[in-house]
C-alpha cells in the first residue's frame, strides 16, 4: 500500500502496483524505497486523485499501455502513442471522460504532473475530438471563451479561412 | 535550423548534459552558462526544459552568494508560462527585492496577480512599480500597459473574459495545448486560430502543427501561405489523397513554400506526372532532403533526377522511391549510385527500363574497397529483371546488406517478359548450396513469384522473420 496526500492535505491509500503506472510515483518509490511514509501530491485535488486512481484500477493489468511504443525504426514517439490510443480506447475510458471541462482539464494536469502518459492521451484525445468539425462560435460557446478580437482583426482571419468554412 | 517535435529536443539538451556539467569551470560561468542554455529552451518554449537549466543557475547562484535578479525574473516568467502562479509571484518578489528597479519583476509579479484574480493587489503592485522603477528601466513601458488594463478590468462596465476553468487553451500549460491541437485536422485547426487571441497565438506559434502537412484542398495553400507565416517551415510533402490526384498546381506551391527546409518530398500516386512540377522541387535547393518518393510520374527522367539530386547533401538522402517511373532507366541508377551512394532504401519497382546488368554495374563502380553496398531496403516488386537479378546477386554478392528484399509480381504479364523461370526455379531450389547473397535478409516478399516457381522449396536463413508468399 501507497499512502498519497492530496492538496487539500487528504490522505488516499491505493495498492503500489496500481499507483505505479504514474511514472513519477514509481521513479519516487524506486529511488527511496517504499518507507510507508506518505508521497504528497500537491498539484491534484483530493476528487481528482481519486478519479485518477479510478482509471488506474481499472486498467491495472493492461501492462502494454505503459511502455512506451518502440519507435527504434523510426516514427514519433508521441505519434505512435496518440495512435496507440485511438486504437485501444475502450468504453470505460469513454465513460470516465464524460465530465465537465473543468474536470476534464483537472485530469490532463494531473495526467501530466503524475506522468501517466495514457490518460493523458485519451483525455487529450476527449478535448480534440470536443473541437473537430466545429465552426468558431460552436467552439467558443462548447468551451466558454470570449471573443477578443476586434472587427477588424476577425474580418482578416476570417477572409484568410474562407476555403475550409462555409 | 527547425527542429520538430518536443521529445526530440529534450532528448537533445539531455544528451549534452555531461559536458555542461564541466566542474572545471568556474560557478560565475557555470551560472551564465545554465542562464543562457535555459533561455535558449525558453525561446524555444521548451519551458520544463527551461526551469530545469533555471533551478540549476539560481541552485550555484545561491550556494555562491551571486544572485541576480535576471534569474529570477526569467524562471518567473517560466513558471507564468507553465501557470504555476504561486511560484511564479514568489520569483518575481524576489527578483524585485534584488534590484528594486526590476520592472520586468513587476511585470510578472502583476501578470500573475491579475490572472488569479487578485485585481485589486495587482493594481497596488503596478502602481508601486511604475513609481520605483526609472522610467529607462527595460519592461517600463510594459508596466504603463499593464496599469491601462488593469484600470479597465476595474472599471464597473467591464465585461470579464470568458470562464478561463473550460478554455483548454487558457487553461492548460501550453505544451500540453500543443499536444491536443496536434490531434486535429487542418480545417479545423484554422477555425481554432479564430477563437480568441490566445488560441491564435498557440495555434500559430506550435511550427509542430504546421511541419507535416497533408495536402487537403486543392484551392487552399495560397490563402492559407497568406494566413501562416509557419507554413514556410514545411519539412514534410505528403500528396497522398484517397480519390485522385493532387493538383499540379497545389504541390508547386506548396513546394515552393517549403524552400529549403523540406525533408521529405511523398507523392506517390502520380500527380508528379507533370515535369513542371518536378523543376518546382529542384529548383529550390533542398539540401536536407532525406526522402523522395515519387510515383508513376512519367515527368521523371534522369535529367529531371539527376538536377534534383544536384543539391542534396548525399549524406542526407538516405531513402529514394520511384516505382512504376517509366523514363526511369538504368542511366538513372548511374546517376544515383555516383551521387547517393551511402543510400539505405530504393524502390524502382515496375521500372522496366532499368536492366539489371547496367543496374550492378553502376552499384559496383562506386565500391572503394568495400564488399557490398550499403543499401538495406531493395524494393523491385513488377520488375522483369528479377531472374538475373538473383543471378548476379548470388554471383557478385553485391547486395549483401540487404535487411528487406521486395520481389512481388502482381502484374502477370511482367512474366512473360522475364527472360526464362529457370534461374528463379534454380535460386529457390539450391538455396542452401547456394549459401544465400543476403545473410542478413529480415523480410522477403515473393508474392506472385511463388506462382511461377512452385516447386520452390525452403528458405532457410535464420534471420528471416517476415516471408510474404
Amino acid at each position: 500500500m501507497v499512502k498519497l496526500v492530496s492538496a487539500e492535505g487528504a490522505v488516499i491509500d491505493v495498492d503500489r502496483d496500481i499507483i505505479e503506472q504514474s511514472a513519477l510515483i514509481r521513479n519516487i518509490l524506486q529511488d527511496v524505497g517504499d518507507t510507508g511514509d506518505p508521497i504528497p501530491v500537491p498539484n491534484v485535488s483530493g476528487p481528482i486523485l481519486s478519479k485518477v486512481i479510478e482509471y488506474c484500477t481499472h486498467h491495472r493489468d493492461d501492462l502494454d499501455r505503459r511502455t512506451r511504443p518502440d519507435t527504434s525504426l523510426g516514427g514519433d514517439a508521441d505519434e505512435a502513442s496518440i495512435q496507440r490510443a485511438i486504437r485501444q480506447m475502450d468504453e470505460f475510458d469513454h465513460n470516465f471522460c464524460k465530465v465537465d471541462q473543468g474536470t476534464l482539464f483537472d485530469i490532463i494536469l494531473a495526467a501530466n504532473f503524475l506522468d501517466i502518459q495514457p490518460l493523458l492521451d485519451v483525455a487529450s484525445l476527449t478535448v480534440a475530438n470536443m473541437m473537430k468539425g466545429k465552426s468558431v462560435e460552436e467552439i467558443r460557446r462548447t468551451f466558454n471563451v470570449k471573443n477578443d478580437f476586434d472587427e477588424e482583426e476577425e474580418a482578416r482571419v476570417r477572409s484568410a479561412n474562407a476555403w475550409c468554412e462555409n | 535550423m527547425f527542429v520538430a517535435g518536443k521529445k526530440r529536443k529534450a532528448t537533445g539538451s539531455q544528451q549534452s548534459r555531461p559536458r555542461l556539467a564541466n566542474p572545471a569551470d568556474t560557478p560565475a560561468a557555470q551560472i551564465q552558462r545554465f542562464y543562457k542554455l535555459g533561455s535558449e529552451n525558453f525561446r524555444q518554449r521548451q519551458y520544463r526544459i527551461a526551469l530545469d537549466f533555471f533551478n540549476r543557475s539560481i541552485a550555484i547562484a545561491s550556494n555562491e552568494k551571486q544572485h541576480s535578479a535576471k534569474l529570477f525574473e526569467m524562471r518567473a516568467h517560466t513558471y507564468l508560462k507553465l501557470r504555476d502562479f504561486t511560484r511564479a509571484s514568489d520569483d518575481a518578489k524576489q527578483a524585485i527585492i534584488l534590484d528594486s528597479n526590476s520592472a520586468i519583476g513587476y511585470a510578472h509579479l502583476v501578470s500573475s496577480l491579475a490572472t488569479t484574480g487578485k485585481v485589486d493587489d495587482a493594481l497596488a503592485v503596478v502602481n508601486r512599480g511604475i513609481k520605483e522603477v526609472s522610467s529607462t528601466a527595460n519592461g517600463y513601458r510594459y508596466l504603463e500597459t499593464q496599469r491601462q488594463s488593469i484600470l479597465k478590468q476595474l472599471d464597473p462596465s467591464y465585461v470579464p473574459k470568458g470562464d478561463q476553468r473550460s478554455d483548454p487553451v487558457a487553461r492548460l500549460p501550453e505544451d500540453i495545448s500543443v499536444a491536443v491541437l496536434r490531434l486535429l485536422d487542418l480545417p479545423t485547426l484554422l477555425v481554432c486560430r479564430r477563437v480568441s487571441k490566445i488560441w491564435r497565438q498557440v495555434v500559430d506559434s506550435a511550427a509542430v502543427l504546421w511541419s507535416d502537412p497533408l495536402v487537403v484542398a486543392h484551392n487552399a495553400v495560397s490563402q492559407l501561405a497568406a494566413a501562416l507565416p509557419a507554413y514556410t517551415k514545411i519539412q514534410r510533402v505528403n500528396a497522398v489523397r484517397s480519390n485522385g490526384r493532387v493538383p499540379a498546381k497545389v504541390l508547386r506551391l506548396v513546394l515552393r513554400l517549403a524552400k529549403g527546409s523540406l525533408v521529405s518530398v511523398c507523392v506517390p500516386d502520380g500527380s508528379l506526372l507533370n515535369p513542371k512540377v518536378l523543376e518546382e522541387i529542384y529548383a529550390c535547393r533542398r539540401p536536407l532532403l532525406q526522402k523522395i518518393h515519387i510515383g508513376k510520374a512519367t515527368g521523371l527522367t534522369t535529367v529531371a533526377l539527376a538536377g534534383l539530386l544536384r543539391h542534396v547533401v548525399p549524406t542526407n538522402l538516405v531513402s529514394v522511391r520511384l516505382p512504376y517511373c517509366p523514363h526511369v532507366a538504368t542511366d538513372t541508377m548511374q546517376v544515383l549510385a555516383s551521387r547517393v551512394p551511402h543510400l539505405r532504401v530504393l524502390d524502382i519497382s515496375g521500372c522496366a527500363q532499368v536492366r539489371m546488368k547496367g543496374f550492378f554495374k553502376a552499384w559496383r563502380n562506386t565500391l572503394a574497397g568495400e564488399e557490398s553496398v550499403p543499401l538495406q531496403e531493395l524494393y523491385l516488386n513488377d520488375h522483369p529483371g528479377l531472374p538475373e537479378f538473383l543471378v548476379y546477386s548470388v554471383r557478385y554478392r553485391l547486395f549483401a546488406n540487404l535487411r528487406i528484399l521486395h520481389m512481388a509480381v502482381r502484374d502477370h504479364t511482367v512474366y512473360t517478359m522475364f527472360s526464362g523461370l529457370g534461374p528463379l526455379i534454380q535460386y529457390f531450389h539450391q538455396l542452401p548450396e547456394f549459401g544465400t547473397p543476403f545473410p542478413y535478409l529480415q523480410e522477403l516478399n515473393i508474392d506472385g513469384v511463388w506462382d511461377a516457381t512452385v516447386s520452390a522449396r525452403r528458405f532457410e536463413s535464420e534471420r528471416l522473420i517476415m516471408l510474404v508468399l
